[in-house]
């Protein structure tokens, strides 16, 4: 707080010095709109920061004199050297009262109470021409008691910035010549004499860089930490509940924007809390949560810092902005026909407009708006506002990258060093040998990490340099929309810190970068702008297509070649196999004496219940300890002893079978070499005594057709559950059948002969609530229909 | 009214500017290729602790395809950054008396856009050149080096 409060007086001290010549030139020309609203803001300004503070004095008193002045600017009153005198003591006044808070005093009680008096007064009576009783008497002497809590506050001072980027590039550069200097003496040999000398002075010279990085660079939360009390004092002001999310994004900014984007952002806070917000009363009439929610967020992306502020109230009714915007005179109806309506929500920035007749303490009359725009305009940046009417407004606050510290991973392309924001970097995978498999798909190349399928390109292929044949490491990046994409480098250097300068226009046309960094040794290395490189290298995916309701469905049938993580192991018998993870409860090691054999069938004790154990070779000696799978079906568990766990590994989620086989479903390629995958439907049937050994139970697919995706998706599907298929001319001869499974549109009378009837349905959502309707591209559902018939069975 | 000048070498021909428009002549040492921009950007390095934009002056002006590789440069200060105009050799630094002259009637092929018009040394007409221009028709070139250097891709997945 004591630093706020330093920031405030010295900002309240620069803008008083700042306005020493509006005042003047208003004096003079009291109808000058321009230097009224100079001042205007002033007093806006100081009566936002004070809600910070407990200052109610000078709130009230700057309060009053922007009532005023706002009476002035509605052409209410008229500007006359009475009311310029009296807005003038005002300034003196709140200058004085600044100076006590500097001095550590406490503003006197009444201090102001005069003028406030007289402001209002005047407003009532505006003819009353009577000289203004010492609009420049002295104010009553503030109270000496020194604020107990400001005693130790430290002193600041406060610089330009041209003064300390000086400093900070002689540091830099007697870094660069302590590095070329440290290079000689390490030629000498160490025999220089020179060397702790030398050391003390690199010590030094690092401290002193630090410090002097510090004093330019300020993280975002010197910003975001006022935020939690100054909304929990708003909302209970103005009768709201509101809950605050804030997310700094580590974001480190240069000093010099933080105090440039500091009030814009309070004003902007404001507005979503006065004007956004709805009261508990308004939102339980709208069917919405009674605590409002302000999300404040900042991320760096690309060369910018992006500002969020969400807020889930009322939003900007777009259309009555305009239609104000034109009684008002700011547009004419004509132009407003034209108006987007972002434009349109960016009318409320105009000065002097307000979509609320009714002004509160809080947040004026729109000026602040304005003030945000005009403050952003200034350092380069913009201001956009999207709002949907009854649901809430993001604003966003685009503020220019100047200087900051990013964290950034350091890669190697053709023999060349470029930094990637640490934000972005999802994982690096190391690429050795044959472990990545990689496909390429038409033009687009996607490399298999754990499973997922990650487009990827070679940096050096986008950025048009040499990469070598073999790239040392794949760099995983999370885009913005929650994308991964892969970037193939050369080698992984390091985690640095660096900080980041502007390129120059010329090089920033290339869309590459984001900006640059000097090295230790002074060589520059580009920091790589990751949403440019992926639009050039076409591995973001079209949003059309991402919420394209098709692409769902798409997925889902894409799921048969998905990959799932699963363990390979090999069994009593010294077989390798594998067993999807999914399948697998635990894995645990049990005596010899928790097993019961009997005949073919075996069971355990484990944990107070007996499960079936399976896996064993009938007639084998049992070790004295037996690894053992817990595995999980539908409602019950069973056990599969095992001789060794060998890895986890990864298989194709939907493997058919292949050839005949007791328990193998299908086979998996691993490493170049068949492995059985487990069928653990079949497993569960066995050992739960439902099927008996060498008949399958049989489906029947109604109305299947010689082709198609019945047989080519469905069928396998239905065998991997462990089923004989058969199809409509078949069934006669295969007799009754276990399930059948009706597509679409067929007639269900064909389904007859069987015991249970599954309809495989178009459309995701089902026409009636009920088990036998099965989504066709839901091969989760489907599968597990098949078990529980299969259990059933064994029952 | 008497001029300070900077004879220089660009494309082999002698060429002067003004020096109130350079900020420092350098040595150019190392040079960090810009993969992705205009090839008369030969790259970026460091004038003590600021970046330098190193921009090949021949290739900018259309008289050379490449760069070679730089060796002195012009510092400009362009909209607060800095830009290298690097050139074949630095001579002198003269004062002209006279005033700039037109560029006579004829084609130029490139140098016309960066020309103020031309000065006399000793006899010798020799072309003014403004770095602001120089920089100013890269900016407004849109040709990248990006384009060729994104051809479409061959199969890698075959080549590991």
């Amino acid at each position: 707080m004591d630093d706020l409060l330093a920031d405030f007086i010295a900002e309240a001290q620069d803008m008083l010095a700042a306005l020493a010549g509006e005042i003047v030139a208003w004096e003079q020309n009291p109808a000058d709109r321009a230097r009224m609203d100079a001042i205007f803001r002033f007093f806006h300004t100081i009566k936002g920061n004070c809600g910070f503070f407990d200052f109610p004095q000078l709130e009230a008193l700057s309060h009053a004199a922007e009532d005023v002045l706002a009476d002035v600017r509605a052409g209410r009153r008229q500007p006359d050297t009475a009311l310029v005198d009296l807005v003038l003591a005002v300034i003196d006044q709140i200058a004085d009262m600044i100076e006590a808070l500097d001095q550590n005093e406490a503003i006197a009680a009444d201090a102001g109470k005069d003028l406030i008096a007289r402001l209002k007064g005047d407003a009532a009576d505006i003819h009353e021409d009577g000289p203004a009783p010492a609009a420049n008497a002295p104010i009553a002497p503030a109270g000496k008691a020194a604020h107990p809590a400001n005693a130790a506050r430290r002193r600041t001072v406060r610089l330009p910035v041209d003064l300390i980027d000086q400093i900070m590039g002689g540091v830099s550069d007697m870094v660069l010549a302590r590095n070329e200097l440290g290079k000689r003496l390490q030629q000498l040999g160490g025999q220089s004499g020179l060397e702790s000398a030398f050391g003390r002075l690199g010590a030094a010279l690092d401290e002193v860089r630090d410090a002097i990085t510090r004093t330019r660079m300020q993280s975002i939360d010197v910003l975001f930490n006022a935020y939690p009390r100054l909304v929990r004092d708003l909302s209970a002001e103005l009768g709201k509940q509101v809950l605050v999310e804030l997310e700094n994004g580590d974001v480190e900014l240069d000093r010099e924007l933080i105090e440039l984007i500091r009030d814009p952002l309070v004003h902007v806070i404001r507005n979503a809390i006065d004007h956004g917000i709805e009261t508990p009363e308004e939102r339980r009439a709208a069917g919405k949560r009674e605590i409002g929610v302000l999300r404040i967020s900042a991320r760096q992306t690309g060369n910018e810092i992006r500002i969020a502020v969400i807020d889930d109230g009322r939003g900007v009714d777009s259309d009555a902005a305009l239609a104000r915007a034109i009684a008002n005179g700011l547009v004419t109806p004509e132009e407003g026909a034209k108006m987007s309506a972002r434009e349109r929500n960016l009318l409320v920035c105009q000065p002097g407009f307000s979509t609320r007749s009714e002004v509160t303490s809080v947040s004026g009359r729109g000026v602040g708006m304005d003030v945000v725009r005009a403050n952003l305009e200034q350092i380069g940046g913009s201001l956009s506002i999207d709002s949907t009417a009854g649901a809430g407004t993001r604003i966003l606050l685009n503020v220019p990258l100047t200087l900051s510290i990013v964290p950034a991973l350091t890669v190697g392309v053709g023999g060349q060093k470029y930094a990637i924001p640490r934000s972005y970097v999802e994982e690096v995978v190391r690429l050795t040998g044959q472990a990545q498999r990689q496909s390429a798909v038409g033009g687009a190349r996607l490399i298999d990490v754990r499973g997922v399928q990650v487009p990827c390109a070679l940096l050096g292929e986008v950025l048009g340099v040499a990469n070598p044949a073999r790239p040392g490491a794949l760099v995983v990046i999370r885009l913005v929309g929650g994308d991964l994409i892969g970037f193939e480098v050369d080698q992984v250097f390091d985690h640095e810190e660096l900080v980041v300068k502007p390129l120059s226009p010329v090089i920033m046309a290339s869309g590459f970068y984001v900006g640059n960094t000097l090295m230790d040794d002074g060589s520059p290395v580009l920091m790589l702008d990751v949403s440019g490189l992926t639009r050039k290298a076409g591995l973001i995916r079209e949003v059309e297509h991402r919420v394209n309701p098709q692409a769902i469905d798409q997925n889902i049938e894409r799921a048969a070649r998905e990959r799932v993580p699963a363990l390979l192991f090999v069994g009593m018998d010294g077989q390798r196999r594998v067993i999807p993870m999914r399948n697998v409860d635990r894995i645990e090691r049990i005596p010899a004496q928790a097993v019961r054999v009997a005949g073919a069938r075996a069971q355990i004790a484990f944990q107070d219940t007996i499960l079936p154990l399976t896996g064993l070779i009938p007639g084998a000696d049992l070790p004295e300890r037996l690894n053992i799978m817990l595995l999980s079906g539908s409602d019950r568990q069973l056990a599969y002893a095992f001789a060794q766990m060998i890895d986890t590994t990864a298989i194709d989620a939907d493997l058919r079978p292949n050839g005949a086989g007791e328990e193998a479903a299908a086979l998996a390629l691993i490493d170049d070499a068949p492995v059985e995958v487990l069928d653990c439907p079949l497993l569960f049937a066995t050992a739960f005594g439902g099927v008996s050994r060498g008949r399958k139970p049989v489906c029947h697919l109604v109305g299947a057709g010689d082709g198609g995706w019945a047989r080519d998706v469905l069928q396998p599907l239905v065998e991997a559950a462990g089923y004989r298929v058969v199809a409509d001319g078949d069934v006669a001869a295969a007799g009754e059948a276990d399930i059948a499974i009706v597509l679409d549109d067929a007639p269900a009378e064909l389904a007859a002969q069987s015991r249970r009837v599954i309809r495989l349905r178009s459309g995701r959502e089902a026409e009636q609530d009920g088990e036998d309707s099965i989504y066709r591209n839901d091969a989760d559902a489907l599968r597990a229909a098949l078990l529980s018939v299969r259990m059933e069975q064994g029952r | 009214m008497t001029q300070l000048y900077l004879v220089a070498t660009v494309a082999g021909r002698r060429v002067a500017f003004r020096t109130a428009q350079i900020h420092s002549v350098i040595d150019v040492e190392a040079v960090t290729p810009v993969p992705g921009t205009p090839p008369c950007v030969a790259g970026l390095s460091a004038l003590r602790s600021r970046p330098l934009t190193v921009i090949d002056c021949a290739v900018a002006l259309g008289q050379a395809e490449e760069p070679i590789p730089p060796v002195k440069a012009l510092v400009v200060n362009q909209n607060g950054f800095l830009y290298a105009l690097s050139v074949e050799d630095v001579e002198d630094v003269v004062w002209i008396e006279s005033e700039a002259e037109p560029l006579p009637a004829g084609r130029h092929g490139g140098w016309e856009q960066a020309a103020l018009g031309m000065v006399s040394l000793g006899g010798e007409m020799l072309l003014l050149a403004d770095p602001t221009a120089v920089l100013d028709s890269i900016e407004a070139a849109p040709t990248s080096r990006s384009a060729r250097g994104l051809a479409p891709a061959p199969n890698h997945a075959a080549a590991q």
